[in-house]
């Protein structure tokens, strides 16, 4: 349950990243006014970047781990892969 | 001002000081001491070789000319990263699994291990790489022309001569000994390269200091504070301008989204050098978080660069020449330094993700087409790979000097960036349908990426190229005056951005041809079951692939095979390594299908899918590929997805049914307390009489001396006694039948008021018993409800005669309306007793619920009416319920629904009744 | 023996027969019908033994039994509990307030009857 809420936390926080960050969202914060002195296009601009870093930081360690995975020519291939559920 | 020799100098010490951290870096990791090397936050920096001179000189020059715009080359690789759990994750997975060398050797190997998809692939990168690496060049060129010019005039950050060839030339020929040392000194079969990424990880470190430094600087040494840079007059023509947010803005971010993932570079350090999926888990935020820092002063530096330069300063050098303006040659020379570094990191992976390409795509197909030599010898493939690597890096980055060199004198180079970007960006369809569309084959990818890098090339590359070898008549008029064929103007789309003009024709064209000759072209196997494992690379182990390919080979032949490409030593550890996990002490395997598939792979690593292939093939004596196991592997794949999906819904009903099961468990639990309860009332109900028949029984038996009187009384009262008993059982027998819905009787059409004068008739002894007066009013004319005649006037019997009897007051009355409303019947009897208690109105209804009262009459009954009326009444559709109290004695109601039926129907049922 | 015999019951037929037997033996016998008035006629015409029905209006058989047996005026007084119920669920609790003797209905006569004497006895 928690696997899938993060993931779909994730799917989210991309979608709505992206339209956030694309017209017709963007040209609304594109007036002359400013935010301590910064254009708010600017601040928002900026503000929603790191808004994603900060999202994706907090999923990231949500996120289910895989198994740790070291590509090494002497690593039997079977290895790799179990322990992964259906995707 | 500084001078050439100490740039020079502090340059070279810098150089040598990668060499130093690349060669400890690879000395570090041969010895198997991974941790620094392979930690999570070196990928992430190494990933940061996206931000090239391009974005160190070039994001400030952006600024000062399109505003905000700087920002959608960073924006779109933050998006892919922060969504790396779908994309990337999945690519890594692949490139991991597979053993992909290059962007080229995963594409190729998803389509069936096409050498001809390789090849296309790689000149595709080949092309749109080197104007990339020429870009670089200049930079480097320019910044060092720009900082050691001791003329002053440097300040417009336009070099007062020419730009410096040698300066170039070395440049590009230290990087390739550089990139030679570090980047080919083993055929590796995973293609790691530890030293490099060492090295490109400090000069990320040091490229995002300089910017920091220079940033702060300018903000709050040259400006003075944040709200001081934006209130500069050239703020506002900065940020102004017209139509930013447009179509261009979309079609930046999905570019750089698209180059982040298809760049061969971005490939080789985000895919190849991987060492640990779970590092993508921090560079997910890590790297935006990098592209952040970088972005940050950006906008500051090309507003404070325009208003305190001179006039016709080239923004692109504002990051450099604005710390010179103000005489602070140590942060210009870390700014020089920083720039040298993202070049140099450029050129460093790219040549090298380059070599890689052309070596195993290009070189040795050819070398296994040509006649094949006598029998191979250990290591000669691997030296063949190694020389042709390093002359690659050498040609590749000769090519790069080259185009530096014709295109010196023109400013074509600065819009090289985003060309490259959209070159590469036509691998995206092949790519992401590769990865999520089993139908996508090999002649789709073949026939849309030919298509869309012409496409790109004739409506973006071209162009570029004007009023040089082309006349700017070919573009104002379309070739041979066509004008529907204008290249930046394809079928009369005019006055489009060109980038987005060129955008839209090629990835346009690009998936359409992917798609349509993908449905129409019949996949092979091979690329049916390399779809497969490549799709559904979470749920099918690699090896899977053995199930389908059956091959058989002499293991001599393979172990030469192994020696040529891998060496010695490694072909060596191999095979040992493989037999021991099949449990043999011997140092060779059994050469089953397994095998082969586990050698081809690690062949693969170290020379592309496709060239493996081709050589496994030679010596192998007989494969088949299993169709039937292929498609059995479809269907599992299906299965397993709908297994799961029932899984869940399975689950959900499992907790339903435990959820219904519990409650079902806490109903009979009630149920069972509640049958318990009725077992102990009755006994109860039939204990007492019967103790009153043994005792009275007893007296007679025992006692001659009574008198006939008595005797007489004593056998009444026994008599009595046992009626009351029967009573009982019969009463609890039919509320047990009641209960359970057993009719013993129909329902049929009745006239409820006549039943109701008969009851009111069979009650008059009673009350005249005990001085009671019964009034009826209301409803006179027949009421027809569909019920049982005598079972209705049980009911009433029983309501009137609990009145009667519950009637304690001096002058005992009955009222009893009946009125009929909403097609119900209503029979209310109300008395003028004490009414019911508060605290028994709750339970009279229940089973044995008679109130103790002390004048009982013995003939009462054991306090099963009003349950059995109720259910009587239930089992008509209709309802008993004591009505609130009112202070003037108990009322309690009946509800009966009129029997349904047509309006004339009710005539001849009423008359019947009369 | 003349032994003064309360029975506290609320079956009229129960009371005539029990008075009818205990008086044939030689005791006083009298009778209420309730849970309120065993407690009045207790304190105003003690007897020597009483019959408790379990099942009283207005106050059942263990709450007059429990009152009893915590009033030290009234708790030498010995008390046989009546009751139809016969489960041993009543008669442990019976025990515990106090009852000298248990019966269970129907009884036997001449089983009633010796009780009562043992008690009026003692």
């Amino acid at each position: 349950m928690r696997r899938q809420k993060a993931r779909d936390a994730i799917v989210a926080v991309t979608v709505f990243g992206t339209l956030l960050l694309l017209p017709p969202i963007l040209p609304f914060f594109d007036r002359s006014v400013t935010v301590g002195g910064v254009p708010l296009i600017v601040v928002y601009v900026f503000g929603v970047w790191l808004a994603l870093i900060v999202a994706a930081w907090a999923l990231s360690r949500r996120l289910p781990m895989d198994a740790p995975r070291r590509a090494r020519l002497d690593d039997p291939p079977t290895d790799q892969i179990r322990g992964e559920g259906a995707d | 001002m500084l001078s050439a020799n100490a740039v020079l100098f502090t340059a070279l010490a810098y150089v040598a000081l990668l060499f130093l951290v690349a060669f400890v870096s690879d000395l570090r990791s041969r010895k198997g001491w991974l941790a620094l090397v392979r930690s999570p936050v070196v990928y992430t920096l190494s990933i940061s070789v996206y931000c090239t001179s391009w974005t160190f000189y070039g994001a400030v020059g952006s600024a000062a000319r399109n505003g905000l715009e700087f920002a959608t080359i960073y924006l779109g690789p933050t998006l892919v990263f922060v969504g790396w759990w779908f994309l990337l994750r999945k690519l890594v997975r692949i490139g991991r699994i597979h053993r992909s060398s290059s962007i080229g050797d995963l594409i190729s190997s998803r389509y069936g291990k096409s050498t001809s998809l390789a090849v296309l692939v790689t000149l595709i990168a080949v092309i749109g790489t080197t104007p990339y690496i020429a870009l670089q060049l200049k930079a480097v060129t320019t910044s060092f022309q720009v900082i050691a010019d001791a003329t002053g005039t440097s300040l417009l950050g336009i070099p007062t001569r020419d730009l410096d060839i040698r300066t170039g030339f070395w440049v590009a020929v230290g990087m390739a000994v550089f990139t030679i040392l570090f980047g080919t000194r083993n055929i590796d079969a995973n293609e790691h390269h530890h030293g490099v990424v060492a090295a490109i990880a400090v000069e990320a470190l040091v490229k995002l200091f300089a910017l920091l430094a220079v940033g702060l600087y300018v903000v709050f040494w040259i400006a003075g504070g944040v709200p001081e840079v934006f209130a500069l007059p050239t703020s506002a023509a900065v940020l102004q301008g017209s139509d930013t947010f447009g179509i261009r803005w979309v079609a930046l971010t999905f570019l750089s989204a698209t180059a982040i993932v298809c760049l061969p570079r971005q490939f080789q350090i985000t895919v190849v050098e991987n060492a640990d999926e779970n590092h993508l888990r921090t560079a997910g935020w890590l790297f935006p978080l990098y592209l952040f820092l970088t972005s940050l002063f950006t906008l500051p530096i090309a507003i404070v660069g325009l208003a305190t330069l001179p006039a016709g300063s080239n923004p692109d050098m504002f990051v450099l020449t604005l710390p010179m303006q103000h005489d602070q040659s140590a942060l210009a020379l870390l700014v020089f330094i920083g720039g040298f570094s993202s070049a140099t990191s450029m050129v460093i992976v790219a040549s090298i993700a380059l070599s890689i390409m052309v070596s195993n795509h290009i070189v040795m197909p050819i070398a296994l087409r040509l006649p094949r030599r006598s029998a191979g010898v250990s290591g000669d493939v691997k030296a063949l790979l190694l020389v042709s690597r390093r002359i690659s890096i050498g040609v590749i980055l000769l090519l790069g000097f080259a185009y530096f060199v014709a295109s010196a004198k023109s400013d074509a180079l600065a819009s090289m960036g985003l060309i490259a970007f959209a070159g590469v960006a036509q691998f995206l369809p092949s790519l992401i349908g590769g990865l999520y569309w089993h139908q996508a084959s090999k002649s789709g990818a073949f026939a849309g990426l030919l298509a869309g890098v012409l496409t790109w090339a004739y409506t973006l590359l071209l162009p570029s190229f004007e009023g040089g070898a082309i006349p700017a008549t070919f573009f104002e008029r379309g070739p041979w005056g066509i004008a529907a064929l204008r290249p930046q103007a394809l079928f009369g789309a005019e006055g489009v951005d060109p980038l987005v003009h060129s955008l839209f024709w090629s990835l346009g064209v690009n998936v359409v041809l992917f798609v349509a000759v993908s449905l129409c072209r019949e996949q092979k196997p091979l690329e049916r079951l390399q779809a497969t494992l490549f799709i559904d690379v979470f749920r099918n182990p690699a090896d899977n692939e053995a199930r389908f390919i059956r091959r058989s080979a002499a293991i001599d032949d393979l172990y030469v095979l192994a020696q040529r490409i891998l060496g010695a030593e490694q072909a060596h550890r191999l095979f040992r390594d493989f037999a021991r996990k099949q449990g043999s002490r011997d140092d060779l395997p059994q050469p089953d299908t397994e095998f082969i598939a586990h050698l081809e792979r690690q062949l693969a690593g170290g020379i592309g899918a496709a060239s493996a292939r081709v050589m496994v093939s030679q010596v192998i004596t007989g494969e088949t590929i299993s169709l039937e196991e292929l498609m059995k592997l479809v269907d599992e794949t299906q299965q397993v997805i709908e297994y799961s999906q029932q899984l869940e819904s399975k689950s959900q009903q499992l907790q339903t049914t435990a959820r219904q099961l519990r409650e079902a468990n806490q109903r009979l639990k009630a149920l069972d307390a509640q049958k318990d309860d009725f077992l102990s009332q009755v006994s109860h109900e039939v204990r007492t009489p019967m103790a009153s028949i043994r005792s009275f029984s007893e007296i007679l038996l025992s006692d001659a001396d009574l008198s006939h009187e008595q005797s007489t009384r004593f056998i009444e009262i026994i008599h009595n006694e046992t009626l009351r008993l029967t009573r009982l059982l019969d009463e609890i027998l039919d509320l047990s039948h009641l209960e359970r819905g057993e009719l013993t009787w129909t329902l049929e059409p009745v006239d409820a008021l006549a039943v109701l004068r008969r009851a009111v008739e069979t009650c008059q002894g009673m009350a005249d018993g005990a001085a009671a007066t019964i009034a009826v009013n209301g409803e006179t004319g027949p009421v027809e409800v569909l019920g049982h005649g005598d079972r209705l006037a049980q009911v009433f019997i029983n309501l009137i005669s609990n009145a009667i009897k519950h009637n304690t007051g001096p002058s005992p009355r009955l009222d009893i309306r009946s009125s009929v409303a909403d097609r119900r019947l209503i029979v209310d009897v109300q008395d003028n007793g004490p009414g019911v208690a508060a605290a028994d109105r709750d339970r009279i209804f229940a089973k044995f619920s008679r109130t103790w009262a002390s004048d009982r009459p013995v003939t009462a009954g054991a306090g099963l009416g009003l349950a059995i009326s109720r259910a009587i009444l239930r089992r008509m559709n209709g309802t008993l319920d004591l009505l609130p109290d009112t202070g003037q004695g108990a009322c309690f109601r009946v509800v009966l629904p009129l029997r349904q039926t047509t309006g004339t129907a009710v005539g001849p049922a009423a008359g019947e009744q009369l | 023996m003349s032994a003064r015999v309360l029975i506290a019951e609320d079956e009229p037929n129960l009371v005539e027969s029990l008075s009818f037997i205990l008086s044939r033996e030689g005791c006083v016998v009298s009778a209420v019908f309730d849970g309120e008035s065993v407690l009045e006629r207790l304190r105003s015409d003690r007897p020597d033994v009483l019959v408790l029905d379990v099942m009283l209006p207005l106050r059942t058989g263990f709450e007059v039994l429990k009152l009893i047996k915590t009033d030290p005026g009234l708790r030498g007084i010995p008390v046989m509990v009546l009751t139809a119920k016969g489960q041993e669920r009543d008669r442990r609790t019976a025990e515990d307030l106090g009852a000298d003797a248990f019966v269970t209905k129907p009884f036997s006569n001449q089983d009633v009857v010796d009780r009562i004497k043992r008690l009026a006895g003692a």
